[in-house]
């Protein structure tokens, strides 16, 4: 019986998760559109050109995302009935969707310090350079991409534990 | 094996979480003392200290998951070892903390809509879209999310300590 309500509350947090994704794909979706529209003025091309191509990261990450919450929600439908071989499927598909996640984030952390080269004095030091460079935004950015790396890492983790597990109550169903 | 590998995976996820979270509260902090330094500002009085009110809700929003942080530690400690009582313990304090939690926010977005009230101007039906703009969204999506993680750990303070008592029940049974 307590598997019911955790299973509302992880799917509360699904839902809430999904909204919030919904309202960054809408922004960025937005801001994409803008950096597209100023591609066709001649005369800043090159810099809507550079911010067309981070919110493409940006997009490309989110769109990246999105199938793990589909997951996550039949997940969270499954509380309390233990890991079997679909948990265990599910769980590789987040994972891989958040392995490409991370390469999107870091690629995006990349491309947004490239962005920032021309803000600091090019005779000071890379590592001084790379400081000045990491502003909030980059510094959230990079934990984030090195959420999802570690989050995908947990996620094949359980994964193979499910695997494990569902391998173990076939075993024992057969015994029985 | 396994096991001990998702707890440190899970640790280091609270980690980068504690530093996040650290970001957000040297912001907050910087918030605090501008809306302080803004008292001796004779203009709009009232207003700067309403602004101060909010930003102190604001940090203590931001101080209280360090807390949670550090009993969340030590349940992904225990991934994998199944000591149900310890667990049922530290996840119906990590319960009275989310909810704690919830409570804070709830405050900081009452008093953030009442800083919107003014929108209201052309009726409730006009002025409630006008209201909800992207922040105040994100800090109700957070209370909300607060609020189902306090769910989620009631209900899985509840399941740990079934579990410990059927482990104890076989124990006294062996």
């Amino acid at each position: 019986m307590t598997s019911r309500p955790l299973s509302r509350s992880l799917r509360a947090l699904t839902a809430l998760g999904a909204a919030f994704w919904l309202c960054l794909a809408a922004d960025n979706t937005y801001h994409f559109t803008l950096a597209l529209r100023g591609l066709a003025m001649p005369a800043s091309s090159g810099a809507f050109g550079r911010s067309a191509a981070t919110e493409s990261l940006i997009l490309l990450a989110l769109l990246a995302a999105a199938p793990m919450l589909w997951d996550m929600w039949a997940i969270a439908g499954q509380c309390g009935r233990g890991f079997d071989a679909s948990t265990a499927r599910r769980l590789r598909r987040m994972g891989r969707c958040g392995a490409a996640d991370t390469v999107l984030l870091a690629l995006l952390v990349w491309r947004m310090l490239y962005e920032r080269a021309d803000r600091v004095d090019r005779t000071i030091s890379v590592l001084r350079r790379l400081w000045y460079r990491m502003d909030n935004y980059v510094t959230e950015m990079l934990l984030l991409a090195l959420a999802a790396a570690i989050g995908t890492a947990a996620l094949f983790a359980l994964s193979r534990l499910a695997e494990k597990a569902a391998v173990e109550q076939a075993v024992n169903d057969l015994t029985i | 094996m396994e096991l001990k590998k998702l707890s440190w995976l899970l640790r280091a996820l609270l980690v980068l979480i504690g530093l996040a979270l650290a970001m957000r509260l040297r912001l907050a902090v910087d918030d605090l003392v501008v809306s302080f330094r803004l008292l001796s500002d004779p203009y709009d009085a009232a207003l700067h200290r309403r602004g101060l009110v909010f930003h102190l809700f604001c940090c203590l929003a931001v101080v209280g998951p360090f807390p949670a942080l550090a009993v969340t530690w030590g349940v992904f400690r225990q991934v994998g070892l199944g000591r149900g009582f310890y667990q049922e313990k530290r996840l119906g304090t990590l319960a009275r903390l989310a909810g704690l939690e919830t409570a804070l926010l709830a405050a900081a977005d009452v008093m953030m809509l009442s800083f919107r009230v003014d929108r209201l101007g052309g009726g409730f039906l006009w002025g409630l879209p006008r209201m909800l703009d992207g922040t105040m969204l994100l800090w109700l999506g957070l209370t909300l999310g607060c609020a189902a993680l306090t769910g989620a750990a009631l209900a899985l303070s509840r399941a740990a300590g079934r579990a410990a008592a059927l482990l104890e029940e076989n124990d006294l049974t062996v």
